[in-house]
């Protein structure tokens, strides 16, 4: 999907330069929201201000939003056919494999020391075997970040 | 009021999940226990579903979960409350990029959220795959290890995971080769 929105932003249309959208992926990456939302809101932030960021935005959302809830409303309906039971299980195994791949590709960059390992498996264990919020663990891994500085 | 709930908590998983799609399941599992809106089999229906439709994993988990508990209208006010952030967030870094860009403050931050989100993603995973890709139903009627395993699905598993290695297709081809192996297999 980045790489369309490459493809149609700077390629297309002109609304960014190569380097202006690494910066821009740079920084979606570390705000908060999906990436993918960020990088939309940003060129559109950028190329019209707060309204331009809005509406596209509201672009990048509705064609899925549609798709989904149409979707949703099929499966709900065949729910009990054996058919779409079958062919649902199926794909929940053939899409966990996606998933799985980018989990993994996700490993080097996010584990990259002893100290990180640490800190995951921290995390990994509080929201498995306790009932703390998860917004406490991510306020936890912001201090884990800063105390790592601090300290070397 | 559900719309509410459904604003605040998608809120939430838009101010908190830092990434892809994939560091949203945690929130979509702690909504889903919290209010008991949907079981983690219903979630992992869901997520695959998102997966193989276009646009933002991220998103298309937020307008399906919003669908199942409150309707159209619960999908529209659970993918407004997650894209929120975002837009409120990028508009204020737009005007400070530069300063945000080299902040060494932001940057040692991320040193620790990255592996703690990662922690947490694993976690989710974990979960999601045991209803999907391992049979936890099975399980769960004998109590036998075993049952866990379902070659059939361990199959379309691994066929999907080697396939997408080598070649790349579009993810559409995967939707299709899975569903059907699902129906063939009769599963």
């Amino acid at each position: 999907m980045l790489a369309i929105l490459e493809n149609e932003i700077v390629d297309n249309k002109g609304w960014a330069s190569k380097e202006e959208l690494v910066d821009y992926m740079a920084v979606s990456r570390c705000t908060p929201g999906v990436v993918a939302i960020n990088l939309a809101t940003f060129v559109g932030c950028k190329l019209c201000g707060t309204i331009g960021g809005f509406v596209s935005t509201a672009g990048f959302i509705t064609a899925p939003l549609l798709i989904i809830v149409f979707l949703a409303r099929a499966i709900f309906l065949y729910a009990s056919s054996p058919m779409v039971v079958s062919a649902l299980k199926g794909l929940k195994a053939g899409m966990g494999a996606l998933i799985f791949t980018s989990i993994a590709s996700l490993l080097k960059p996010s584990i990259k020391d002893f100290y990180s390992f640490i800190v995951a498996f921290v995390a990994f264990f509080i929201v498995r075997f306790t009932n703390v919020p998860i917004i406490f663990v991510i306020i936890l891994g912001i201090a884990a970040g800063l105390i790592k500085r601090r300290a070397s | 009021m559900i719309y509410l709930q459904l604003f605040f908590e998608f809120f939430k998983t838009g101010l908190f999940a830092l990434g892809g799609g994939l560091a949203t399941f945690p929130f979509l599992m702690e909504i889903g226990d919290k209010y008991g809106w949907y079981t983690s089999s219903e979630l992992a229906d869901m997520i695959a579903i998102s997966e193989s439709t276009p646009g933002s994993l991220g998103i298309n988990t937020a307008s399906y979960c919003g669908f199942k508990v409150a309707g159209i209208l619960g999908a529209i006010v659970s993918t407004v409350g997650e894209v929120l952030p975002s837009i409120i967030c990028i508009c204020i870094v737009v005007s400070v990029l530069e300063r945000f860009k080299s902040s060494k403050t932001v940057n040692n931050a991320f040193e620790g959220i990255r592996p703690a989100a990662y922690g947490l993603m694993c976690a989710a995973v974990i979960d999601i795959f045991l209803e999907s890709v391992f049979a936890k139903d099975a399980y769960l009627v004998s109590h036998k290890i075993m049952d866990l395993f379902d070659l059939r699905l361990l199959a379309i598993f691994g066929a999907i995971y080697f396939i997408n290695k080598k070649h790349r297709f579009h993810p559409i081809y995967y939707v299709l080769i899975s569903a059907i192996a699902g129906i063939v297999f009769g599963l």
